[in-house]
């Protein structure tokens, strides 16, 4: 299979497209040649004629790739396509994103009865506590920093389809640029506040800004970029054995369903809520929060590629989007399971905040997932208008 | 049997994938082999001009594709749309004009003097 391989590698390296769409050529071209090597092989060829005489049927790899990259150099030489429906999401975030800024350095993040009643907190109290409810917390704390976050995805999906050679490092640049906006975003008015507010209020808010800001923006591209990436290399080595995503997916899965396995091993053993609630699923527990860091794109990948019939090789925007779908019905699934138990027992009473922040990074996945989702469809509607770049010697008209 | 000559074949890829699709879907491997089959191998596409006139196809509409896995082996299978059969019947008509014309002129050649 080495010619295989090298004939492979020569074909992509003259291709001049979009990397998805080289990786997707090189897996169409790979899965015929293998058609064509056992139609051989059970015509009785030793593997190696039948190797030789597969690439030959499909001639010099320069002279397939020049042709393929005519068309596709088309496709790509059609901004409008893509870049229009960025236009309004990009002058919303420019009107909608002051408005973040202003709504965050007028008022704190949090509302001043919020405050007054932290200062008044014994020193061993959470503030958290105080908050009655998810949706109110959620309310209280979330609305600036959502609209900053606005920004951020513009920013990552206009960088997404403006640089079509690198879009992933530019993604990324983007990505990290963001977030170092909106740390400063949601810090500015705390640091203003500071005198007044528990230092471990600063603590939670940095950590919970740091792990919903790489959930949100990283993990699709993480399931777009890397994970196809790596399940290509794996794939030349184990085709038909995904195991890597199914140990992935499993572990993922396990880690999702830890809250509710605590819960109900409370609910059945009475274990003390204490022992539990802030430090087995909290922000102390970053062995947990690695392991979901490291195992939720492999899961929403598996899951994008197995359930809804996708392969590495399709769009990115399309794979985005499904596997941020993925993400939130996942996301949905783990908020179920950390408020159930709260049904299942009322004298728990799990931390409001850290179930806010939760939806709010469930509402940013969503936001980001949805937004790819829409603009690879957008781009798809465009694909009939292209002007047509056929065979070039068309039948000759009558 | 003797195949066509390559020269002669190459204005009418595009056609020949459709005619192929326009039976159900298939994917690149499938429509180089179905054409084959429906011409007692006489037409065979070369495979290297399989794909782009596949890809230009699907980009003007004419084919819809989706990946799909048999056997654990994944295939792209392409499908001709409504577009693509609007296409088929132009590029047909177009193959009638032309072959009609073709046997005019050849058999004024043919039954001529000399």
């Amino acid at each position: 299979m080495d010619r295989v391989d090298a004939y492979l590698d020569e074909l992509v390296s003259h291709l001049d497209c979009d990397p998805l769409r080289r990786d997707e050529i090189r897996l169409e071209v790979h899965s015929h040649l293998r058609e064509l090597i056992d139609s051989g092989l059970q015509e009785g060829l030793p593997e190696s004629d039948a190797v030789a005489a597969a690439l030959e049927r499909f001639g010099p790899a320069e002279q397939v790739a020049r042709r393929l990259t005519a068309i596709h150099r088309g496709q790509r030489a059609q901004p409008a396509r893509v870049d229009r429906p960025l236009i309004p999401i990009l002058l919303a975030a420019l009107v909608i994103t002051p408005l973040g800024v202003m709504q965050n350095l007028s008022a704190p993040a949090v509302s001043k009865r919020f405050l007054d009643t932290v200062r008044e907190l014994p020193a061993d109290r959470e503030p958290s506590s105080l908050v009655p409810g998810s949706v109110r917390a959620a309310v209280e704390l979330y609305p600036g920093p959502l609209l900053g976050l606005t920004l951020l995805l513009a920013l990552a999906v206009a960088v997404w389809h403006f640089t079509p050679r690198r879009p992933w490092l530019w993604a990324g640049v983007a990505s990290v640029a963001g977030s170092v906006f909106y740390l400063l975003l949601v810090a500015t008015p705390i640091w203003i506040g500071s005198r007044d507010f528990p230092s471990y209020w600063l603590t939670d808010v940095a950590d919970n800004w740091l792990r919903s800001t790489v959930r949100g923006l990283a993990w699709p591209i993480v399931a777009v970029w890397a994970l196809p990436w790596l399940a290509r290399w794996l794939g030349r080595r184990k085709p038909r054995l995904p195991w890597p995503w199914l140990a992935l997916g499993l572990l993922a899965l396990a880690t999702w369903a830890h809250p509710l396995v605590c819960g109900l091993a409370d609910f059945v053993w009475r274990v003390d809520r204490d022992s539990w609630a802030l430090t087995d699923l909290g922000l102390a527990s970053w062995p947990w929060q690695l392991t979901r860091l490291a195992a939720l794109p492999g899961a929403m990948w598996l899951a994008g590629q197995w359930a809804l019939g996708e392969g590495p090789g399709h769009s990115p925007g399309r794979v985005a989007g499904k596997a941020a779908l993925v993400g939130l019905a996942v996301g949905l699934l783990v908020t179920f399971a950390r408020l159930a138990p709260l049904a299942l027992q009322p004298r728990w009473q799990l931390p409001p905040l850290d179930t806010a922040l939760m939806c709010g990074e469930f509402v940013v996945l969503l936001a980001s997932g949805s937004a790819v989702l829409l603009l690879a469809r957008l781009s798809r509607a465009g694909e009939p208008q292209l002007a047509p770049v056929g065979d070039p010697s068309a039948v000759p008209a009558g | 049997m003797a195949r066509a000559d390559a020269e002669q074949l190459k204005g009418n890829t595009q056609a020949l994938i459709l005619a192929a699709l326009a039976e159900g879907p298939l994917h690149g491997y499938a429509i180089a082999r179905r054409i084959e089959q429906l011409t007692d191998r006489y037409l065979g596409l070369n495979e290297g001009s399989l794909y782009p006139a596949l890809h230009a196809l699907e980009q003007q509409g004419a084919v819809g594709a989706s990946w799909e896995s048999h056997g654990g082996r994944r295939r792209r299978v392409y499908r001709i749309t409504r577009q693509g059969r609007l296409l088929l019947a132009e590029l047909r008509e177009q193959w009638r004009r032309f072959a009609d014309s073709m046997d005019r002129v050849l058999g004024v050649a043919l039954d001529g003097p000399g």
